[in-house]
């Protein structure tokens, strides 16, 4: 069986951080991701800055030139593999992870593995929301980011918050109507034949041929589950997520959580908690993860950290 | 009034559970996401739980009234993703 240093699942921001993080100690570091480029929702960015407080090079423009840069700066490290077009499906005793692509598949054991698997949108059911036409804000952003496929021409936007008004801003820019946007599933319906044709809100009728929920996000953190980690349903965070100590070790020692996996964060704080992890994991000194601690602090979103805190592995569980 | 199947909303899709059968299973006294599950295949598809696990707590907290806080999700198992029978295969293939 291949063994590394470190395996990072999900080279999103907070992924990436933790990898630069682990590879400048000289930790033999793997980085894995389902897709075909790092970047993660960079990808999703029409203009993304990063400043370098939080751990990675400043670079500003386009998202997909962003990750592009980054994934050129992963490159120059030669003690750092990146597996891309990677699915990491199973975390198991002893820090085993199972890894699958196209045309090959391994077990492999690492002394640290850092989750930075992101998040998924939430879908709260209402009825006709498994009709063809309806789908998920990200699953949108994909089709006009990453595919450049416009879904529909008259849309409907179930939800309210950041991911709401960052797609309608996206469907803006492709030109297409938006006939309705609308906060709850609450008397709410989808309908159509064999597919989505109607959205219903109440009494009102509203013709659509795409219909976006985009209720917020939850962490994925299903492979620290899978490895027998702690946790708990955590509203303030998004959903289950792992406990976890300052570093951002869970409940199995060297298994880490960073970044939306963790709670779902903003940019810097996802980016400062990757780095973090990436750091503790690849064995810094108290005084580098202190420092870094302290970046976290200066970046961190109160009332996730507040959360965070309350969702804390004791000491006594944790015994790092 | 039944609706129809196009029209019903399932709270598992993947193993096209209505929610009319998600209250029943809560109503028997099933108040944890494992016995939910069990019961009644709500989280057994391919996603494994990813999109339905949230609404099942919320169900069992509005109508069974426990907390939402203290339910330990449902067993996480392997795989996390779809992996194919072929990689899977190419996994010890010395034993």
């Amino acid at each position: 069986m291949r063994t590394v240093d470190v395996a990072i699942v999900g080279a999103g921001p907070a992924g990436i951080s933790a990898a630069l993080a682990t590879a400048e100690t000289g930790a033999r570091t793997l980085l894995i991701d389902e897709n075909p480029a790092v970047g993660g929702h960079l990808h999703w960015r029409i203009s993304q800055t990063l400043t370098d407080n939080a751990g990675l090079p400043v670079a500003t423009g386009p998202g997909p030139q962003v990750a592009a840069e980054l994934e050129t700066l992963l490159a120059s490290f030669s003690n750092l593999t990146l597996s891309l077009n990677t699915v990491a499906w199973g975390l198991f005793e002893d820090r085993v992870l199972a890894l699958a692509s196209e045309d090959h598949a391994e077990e492999l054991q690492a002394d640290a593995i850092i989750l930075t698997t992101g998040s998924t949108d939430i879908a709260a059911p209402f009825p006709g929301w498994t009709l063809p036409g309806v789908l998920t804000a990200r699953a949108a952003q994909t089709f006009l980011h990453v595919h450049r496929v416009l879904p529909g021409h008259h849309w409907a936007i179930l939800g309210e918050g950041e991911d709401a008004d960052e797609l309608a801003g996206d469907l803006a820019r492709c030109g297409v109507e938006i006939v309705v946007r609308h906060g709850s599933v609450d008397n709410f319906r989808a309908s159509g034949t064999n597919r989505l044709a109607h959205v219903e809100i109440d009494d009102d009728v509203y013709e659509v041929d795409a219909l976006a929920i985009a209720m917020g996000r939850q962490p994925d953190a299903e492979l620290a589950f899978q490895a027998q980690a702690r946790g708990a349903f955590v509203r303030a965070l998004g959903g289950y997520t792992p406990f976890r100590d300052l570093n951002g070790q869970t409940s199995e020692v060297g298994v880490y959580v960073a970044g939306d996996a963790a709670g779902i964060a903003t940019l810097p704080e996802l980016v400062a908690e990757g780095q973090l992890a990436g750091k503790a994991a690849a064995g810094a000194s108290d005084a580098e993860l202190t420092r870094a601690q302290g970046l976290l602090n200066t970046v961190a979103n109160r009332p996730r950290r507040e959360a965070i805190e309350r969702s804390r592995l004791t000491d006594s569980l944790n015994p790092s | 009034m039944e609706l129809p199947d196009r029209l019903r909303d399932y709270v598992c899709r993947c193993e096209e559970i209505p929610r009319s059968a998600v209250s029943a299973a809560i109503q028997e006294g099933n108040l944890t996401l494992n016995d939910v599950k069990r019961r009644t295949r709500a989280g057994m598809g391919v996603c494994q739980g990813i999109f339905c696990l949230r609404t099942v707590a919320e169900m069992i907290e509005a109508e069974g009234g426990v907390d939402a806080d203290s339910l330990e999700p449902m067993t996480a198992r392997p795989p996390a993703r779809l992996v194919t029978l072929g990689s899977l295969a190419q996994l010890n293939p010395e034993e």
